[in-house]
């Protein structure tokens, strides 16, 4: 087993994570090469003393500082995820939409043009729509009459009759 | 409460990587402020201190970074209140304070990422496990890391100290 090897072994063995075999080897690695036995030694020192760190206190003035941010920022968060909120993305998409054909009917050279045939579309749309009421008017009351005559015909059948007899 | 819950913890990882006391607190208090800006992203299923670990270590790599070149040293170690362990023998303590200082003033001698691994799992005894899923690396790649961090922060004292440093 190389040096290089070795090291980086090092974490491993110190933490009993090595193979039996393998750990056979280091170590005998270890008993030839004063180098990685010194070197080994020093790492197993130095965790151990980084494993001895105490913690350090949290200062009371630190700790009264961080109590206050929530209370500050509050208000400012509450109304940034308001108007941040997922649902209210298609409205903002619409108003988008909406400012743009604004902004080019307002602005574009063919303005005047371009509303006049808006305004006639409109209008055609408007008469349309009504022609098509005045023919669905129409179509109700044929299917009044229609259903007011099957109704009379039903009532007429001579099976239901009282006075007829029955073969 | 948050504070309550998690000040010591994430104080002491500032305070740890810094090397800083005055700037470990102006640390916390950053890193509390980007959590509360980022609770929304919290995701309920996860575990809630890797996410915070995570949140804190990336702050305080990004900051080192960005700040590394105005950075002085570490304070020196009588000053950081850590309560030692009482010994009853005073040498004994007097030769692991000694130790202590020069472990806390090797670790500015390590680059951030092994620094934070180093604190990570042997300060702060997280398992590599843990370390993997706040640092978003693979296994493999944590316990590489620590191995390498141990080695580099054990020959660095090895040569501060000369042959006859002995941990």
């Amino acid at each position: 087993m190389t040096c290089d090897r070795m090291e980086e072994l090092f974490s491993a063995y110190l933490e009993g994570g090595l193979e039996i075999g393998e750990q056979r080897r280091f170590e005998d690695h270890l008993r030839s090469c004063p180098e990685c036995a010194d070197l080994l030694e020093r790492m197993k020192s130095l965790t151990e003393t980084l494993a001895g760190f105490p913690e350090v206190e949290v200062p009371p003035r630190l700790v009264e500082r961080l109590r206050a941010i929530p209370i500050r920022r509050r208000p400012f968060r509450l109304f940034t995820e308001l108007l941040l909120r997922p649902s209210l993305q298609p409205i903002y998409a619409a108003a988008a939409g909406l400012l743009v054909l604004v902004s080019a009917l307002a602005f574009h050279p063919d303005g005047p043009r371009i509303r006049r045939e808006i305004d006639r579309r409109i209008h055609l749309g408007y008469a349309q729509a009504e022609r098509l009421v005045a023919r669905a008017g129409g179509l109700t009351g044929e299917l009044s009459a229609y259903t007011e005559t099957t109704i009379d015909k039903v009532k007429n059948l001579p099976v239901l009759q009282k006075d007829t007899e029955i073969p | 409460m948050l504070v309550d819950a998690y000040s010591r913890k994430i104080f002491n990882l500032a305070y740890q990587f810094s090397g800083s006391y005055q700037e470990a607190e102006d640390l916390t208090q950053e890193i509390f402020i980007k959590l509360y800006h980022s609770l929304g992203k919290y995701d309920a299923g996860k575990n809630f201190t890797a996410w915070l670990l995570t949140l804190g270590r990336n702050h305080l790599i990004d900051q080192y970074r960005r700040t590394r070149r105005e950075k002085t040293q570490r304070d020196d170690f009588e000053e950081h209140r850590f309560k030692a362990g009482s010994s009853a023998d005073p040498e004994e303590s007097l030769i692991r304070e000694e130790t202590r200082k020069k472990v806390w003033d090797g670790l500015d001698g390590l680059p951030e990422d092994m620094r934070m691994a180093l604190i990570l799992r042997d300060i702060q005894g997280h398992s590599y496990e843990e370390m993997a899923e706040s640092l978003d690396i693979p296994l493999g790649t944590v316990k590489s890391r620590v191995n390498r961090a141990r080695l580099q922060l054990a020959r660095l004292l090895r040569d501060r100290q000369g042959a006859d440093y002995d941990l």
